[in-house]
Parts: structure tokens; sequence; C-alpha cells
């Protein structure tokens, strides 16, 4: 075809270029899915590997090369598993702890973020640098200290000091806020002042409302943290009653090769389930990270 | 006049925070918390400073204890109620950890941070980082006060001499295994390796576990003569080679826990014999992985103890075994090891915390042990009873009494116990590891390995002043 682009068509020459772009923008697209495709396969394997055996009898859980599709499909399992320990107890104390957690996680940092980010003081960014310099702290150079402190106040083999140091603030999450606060316009705020807002109420009625994507990032963090938390649970409670889901999954444990790791395994898949759902409900909202702005440039 | 910036905060203001923070800093150290069963608290006591008790005050002893809630149904059905009709002012809180390692990390914060259990249960290793910290409360006055039950000649004897350091008795043995071989009966069938009654012909020499092992090998069908057992380098791995150093008749580590000297005639014997095994074919090499390794077929002959036999049955309910002596080359010698029970000293209620300890050294309580966990347990009067006279869940050849009788041999040798004995394992183990992958002579691993883990040893015995 001899196409002509005076007369609103496109040069031999040119189509071809186009076509030759388009043909790699599909295979470097293509290339592109495989290499991620193949990244979530190595990801979800042990997931996978984890539902199969979950669904397994006794005899299948330790046969190699595995047995992907279980035969027969034990679901029992699931039963067993959760009327074999008091799991209700466990997810109601997990529950517990993270739900209450998350709320101080998000507030408090929330207004700690905020000063640092907004409001000037003598000393601020020293104080801010201090408070990055507290998260190289390794835990376990703490973790003598704080307990004693814990001893101390009465609070070991009970929940105070799983939830309270969420009311103390985590240097992460207010550095994650704080610079999301920095990319909101000053105009906002100063046309907030003029109509009479004080520091709380244009916290609560500016800030916060545009920091969604910020806020959501801070509370599934929060919340993946407290219900998969396992060494500080270890740590502070001793009694059973007391126990989170992460102790009660090692009950199953029996030593000497006694595990029972198809029931393990059953657990583990009920009480991965929440922090799953939580991630796939929550990602679009906390990646798209859009500020909204009142006021024309 | 300038209007003050409303983002600025005050100096005045500033300062106010700041006052208002430090005298609540200043109100809640004024007024610490007693705490029950804090050191402040036993301090005060000691002085005379707290009121007397009342005549039937509860005890209460806090048992820090290993896995899962097998035992812990155990300890609720079968112990406590025993215990408490003897001792009916006595509550026992019990937490049980899942793994050794966190179990461990639990005893250290809880002792650390000024809240020692009364009684733990632990592996025989953690016991020299605790007795040198002066941490564990030595029992001899205890026991010759309060437990006729437990003496000398009731226990079998490493498991006796593994509980004592610098000549003090400072844990009780709570179960002990040692490993010695195991056959797999369909694959030694396969091999012809069987006698006249379809039994496996047990191995007599090291050259009869090469023989053996290089007939029941099967690539095409991924069956391997033998394995080493935990071959990550780990504290196992040093166990293992233990047990052969044992059988070459050479030793570990010195008496006083000084040196290692296993980088010898004896030493090379053992680490030899294995690398060979493995060049030809008849050994599984480190880093080959087979889940399920025994049960399911892929191994002919291997080293265990009677303890892992319910994952046997529970894995393939068909499989079955059968078991010997160790095979001789200058001894037949394994090494006795197991789990300790010990007091801490700093624990609020020790007394408590004894009688507890001494009641499962009963021969009932003793008993109950063994047959729920199938563990031998270290007792005589125990191991006779009848019930270690059946076979395992009825597979003929899983019999106890070939364990018993590993347990008398002349050549066997304590598990060693000192401080940094795992550190020091982790070097030891991971030289062995590089020989059996064939990337450095056996010589240069045992060279090595000494090297590194007596200068490990050296600084923790000088960090904690054993010297």
């Amino acid at each position: 075809m001899d196409i002509n682009h005076r007369n609103g068509t496109v040069p031999r020459r040119l189509v071809g270029r186009i076509k030759g772009m388009v043909f790699r923008s599909h295979l470097m697209h293509s290339m592109i899915f495989a290499v991620a495709l193949l990244g979530a396969l190595v990801f979800i394997i042990p997931f996978a590997w984890t539902v199969t055996t979950s669904l397994k009898p006794d005899a299948q859980v330790m046969i190699f090369p595995p047995k992907w599709i279980p035969s027969p499909i034990q679901w029992r399992n699931y039963y067993d598993a959760l009327v074999r320990l008091p799991f209700d107890r466990f997810f109601l104390n997990t529950a517990i702890v993270t739900l209450t957690s998350l709320v101080g996680d998000v507030i408090v940092n929330a207004v700690v973020a905020y000063g640092f980010a907004r409001m000037d003081f003598p000393g601020r960014e020293p104080l801010f640098y201090v408070l990055l310099a507290t998260m190289m702290l390794p835990s376990q150079v703490t973790m003598i200290p704080v307990f004693i402190i814990f001893r101390k106040l009465g609070w070991i083999d009970t929940f105070y000091p799983l939830i309270v140091p969420s009311y103390f603030g985590n240097a992460f999450y207010i550095f994650l806020l704080r610079q999301f606060f920095r990319t909101i316009p000053d105009d906002l705020e100063h046309a907030a002042r003029i109509d009479g807002a004080n520091q709380a109420r244009i916290l609560w009625s500016v800030i916060l409302p545009l920091s969604g994507p910020a806020i959501a990032t801070v509370a599934v963090f929060s919340f993946m943290f407290h219900w998969q938390d396992f060494f500080r649970p270890l740590i502070y409670i001793n009694s059973t009653h007391l126990r989170t889901i992460s102790l009660g999954l090692q009950l199953f444990k029996t030593g000497y090769g006694g595990t029972v790791y198809n029931q393990m395994m059953a657990a583990t898949v009920v009480c991965t389930l929440p922090s799953l759902i939580l991630f796939f409900a929550t990602q679009r909202y906390f990646i798209s990270g859009i500020v909204m702005t009142g006021m024309k440039n | 006049m300038m209007a003050r910036n409303p983002g600025l905060i005050s100096r005045r203001s500033l300062l106010k925070m700041l006052g208002v923070g430090g005298a609540a800093v200043l109100v809640a150290a004024c007024q610490p918390k007693e705490v029950e069963g804090s050191v402040e608290e036993e301090v005060a006591t000691k002085s005379g400073q707290a009121p007397v008790p009342a005549a039937e005050e509860v005890k209460t002893i806090r048992y820090l204890g290993g896995f899962g809630q097998s035992w812990e149904d155990f300890y609720n059905t079968e112990v406590l109620p025993k215990f408490y009709d003897l001792h009916p002012n006595y509550k026992v809180e019990m937490t049980l950890i899942g793994s050794w390692p966190d179990l461990y990390n639990k005893i250290v914060t809880s002792t650390a941070g000024g809240m020692p259990p009364e009684v733990t249960r632990q592996k025989d290793f953690f016991t020299p980082d605790f007795i040198v910290r002066g941490l564990q409360q030595e029992l001899d006055e205890y026991v010759a006060a309060k437990a006729p039950h437990i003496a000398e000649d009731q226990y079998v004897p490493h498991a006796w001499s593994n509980m004592h350091w610098s000549g003090k008795l400072v844990a009780l043995p709570l179960l002990i295994f040692n490993h010695y071989p195991h056959f797999n009966i369909e694959l030694y069938k396969k091999a012809g390796l069987v006698d006249s009654d379809g039994a496996p012909v047990a191995p007599d020499t090291w050259e009869d576990v090469r023989e053996q092992a290089n007939k029941l090998k099967d690539p095409s069908n991924n069956v391997y003569g033998t394995f080493l057992r935990d071959e990550g380098g780990k504290e196992d791995t040093v166990n293992f080679f233990h047990v052969w150093l044992a059988q070459a008749g050479g030793r570990l580590i010195d008496e006083e826990f000084s040196r290692f000297m296993f980088n010898t005639p004896e030493g090379l014997d053992a680490l030899t014999f294995w690398v060979d095994l493995i060049k030809d074919g008849a050994m599984k090499p480190p880093g080959v992985s087979i889940e399920g390794i025994i049960p399911q077929g892929h191994v002919g002959m291997w080293w265990h103890a009677s303890s892992y036999w319910v994952a046997y049955r529970r894995d393939n309910p068909d499989f079955e075994w059968s078991t010997a002596i160790n095979p001789m080359r200058k001894t037949r010698g394994a090494i006795v090891r197991g789990d300790h029970h010990a007091l801490f000293r700093q624990s609020k209620e020790r007394d408590a915390g004894f009688d507890f300890l001494a009641f499962h050294q009963t021969p009932e309580i003793t008993l109950a042990y063994g047959k729920n966990q199938m563990m031998i347990m270290p007792r005589y009067d125990v191991m006779s009873d009848a019930f270690y006279k059946e076979p395992y869940m009825g597979v003929p050849g899983a019999v106890y009494s070939v364990e018993f009788e590993q347990l008398e041999q002349p050549g066997n040798q304590p598990q060693p116990i000192f401080p940094g004995y795992q550190e020091s394992s982790y070097k030891i183990g991971a030289q062995l590891i590089l020989a059996c992958m064939q990337e450095i002579s056996p010589e240069q691993a045992l060279d090595q390995a000494e090297k590194e883990a007596n200068d490990v040893l050296a600084s923790a015995r000088r960090l904690l002043g054993v010297d």
C-alpha cells in the first residue's frame, strides 16, 4: 500500500516504525508479565504447600516428591486443629491486642507526625533525627531493660506490654506520616487558620481527611505486625488463656518428631486469612497516594 | 505589630510542656510498684521487713517447659493432680514453649529481667550457661534433706554424671536418649541382608556398615544406604560425629571442658569413614534434602533413638524397622544425653520448686512420663517396667531392650556440657559439612574445626570467669 502523509495518511516507513514500536512494547510487556508471574509463583508455592498439607492425611504429609493434590482430601484437619486447642480464645486475644494497638498506632503517630511536619519549634530537626536513630536499635538490645520496666509495673502476663507501647509512638510510622503530611499544601492550612481553626482542628479536619492512603498504610502495617507478632507474646505472656494465635500455633509442636503438621498447617491457613483479606481489600487504597487539593494554581 | 506565626510554639509553651512531662516522670519514679516474685521482695523478706505469711498461703511454682498441647494435657491429667494431692497448698503455673531456642530466650529474658521461674525443663547444654552465672541452684543439700529416692545408684551412670558441674549436683535428669542403628526391614530384605527369620542382620563392625550401606543404596530409586543425622552443621551434626568418635576410641573435649581434642587419629578415622561412604554414594551427602527420608523408605540404615518412633508410624502406618546396638570400631559407644530439670536460685518459691522437681523423680511419675512420650527414662527401677518389654506399637523389631543394652556399653560417653557448647558446635559442624561435601580434606576440616572451636571455648570461659 502506498500512503502519503500530506493527504492525511502515514508514510510506509513510518508505518513500519510504528508497527515495530508497538511490537517491541508488546514484547516488553509480555516479558515483564512473565517475570512477574514467575516471581509470583515462587512466592506463592510455600503458601500453596501449606494449603495442600492442611488437607493431607498423616501418611501423605512427608511424602517426597510432594503430593500437591491430597487423596483423600481430609477437611477434618481444620476441625481437629481448631477444636484441639482453644483457638477461639487465641483469636479473641489477638483481635484485642491488634485492634487496640492499631488505634494507638494510627492516632498517636499521626499527632506526632503532624508536629514534626507542620509545627516549627526549637530543636525540631535534631529531635526528628534522634527519633530516626531509634530505628537503628535492635530489639534484642532493649529486650531485657523493657522487660524489667514491665515487671516493675506488674504487667508481665498481661496484654499491657503488647498494647501500651503503641501509644508511645513508632519511629517508622511517624516518619512515614510526616513525609506524607509535608506533601499537603500549606495553603489549605492557612485557609483553615483564617477560618479560625486551631492546630487540633487543622489536623482533624484538613490534614487527616487528605491522608487516607498514608493512614491506611500505617493501619495495614500495624495490623499485620500485631497479628503476626510472636516474640513479644513469647516473652511477656505465660498463661495459656492469654496466648495469641502465634503462640497458639506453637502448641502443635510436640518435640522429638511428634508434631502434627497437617493440623498445624490447617490452623496456620485459618490464622493467615485475616491478613490476606485485609491486604487484598486495601492494597489499591494505600498504593494510590493521591493528594487532593482545593486550591487553583 | 507583626502577627506571630501561629505554627510556632513559643519558648514559654515549650518549657511548660517539658516541665509537665518531667514532673510526670518524677511522680512515676517515686512510686515503684511492689511486684510479686520480684528480687526486691525477696531481699525485703530476707531482711525481715515482710509480714509473716498466712499458714495456708498458696505457693506458686512457675514452670517453664518445652513443647505443646500433648505435654500440657499430660501434666494436667497425670502429673499435677497427683502433685496437688501431696501438696494441696501448691499451685503450678505452667508455660510450655514449642521450640528449644524460644524456650531458651524465655528463660534468659525472665531470669535477666528479675522474674526467674522456679523450675525449668531444658536441654542438657543449657545448664552450663545458667550454672556459671550463678542462676541455677545446686541441689546436693536439697536432695540429702528431702529426696532419698534420688540416689546415684538409681540412675544410668552417664545420666547421673551429666547432672554435675564442678562436682556438684546442678540439675536432675528428666529423660535420656542415645543413638544407635535402625534398619528398614523392607530394604534389608530387598538387599538380601536378612537372616533365616527375615530379620535384618545388624552390622557388627564399621566394615559391615560400609558393606551393607553399599548393598542397600539404590540411586535409581533415590535410596541411600545411610545418612548423616542433621547435616545442617548444627549441634546435632556434632553430636552425631561424637557418636562415631566414641566408637573410634576418641574424645570430643577434655575432662575439664577446657580444650577440644578431636583432631586426633580417632577423629580422622570417624570423619574419613563418613566421607568415604559419601564418595561411594552409600551415604546421603549434605545439601540433598529428602523429606520423610526414613518412613518413606529412602534410607536403609540410620542412627536414631526410640523417642522418634512416634513419627515413623504417623508418617507411614505400614513402616517396620528393627534396631541393634552400635557396631564395633574400638568400642560400641554412644553419647548419653537428655533433658534436665533445673531449679532457679533467685526464684521466689525455691523450696516448693524443689518439691516439684523431686516429684518428677518418683518412679510412678517417671514411668508415666516415659509411657506418655514413648521415651527412655534414666531410672533403673522404671526401665524394668513391663511397658518397656513390649515392642513399640506392635512393630516386632522396635524393642526398648536394645536401647537399654546400648546404655550399658562401656564405650559410652556422657554428653559434654560446658559454656559455649552451642557456639563452638556451629564452628565444628560447619567444617565437618565442608569435609563431607569434599570441599576440604578431613584433615583440614578437623584442624580448622578444633582451632576455631577452641577459640570460641576460650573466649566463653574468659567471659564467664570460668578460668
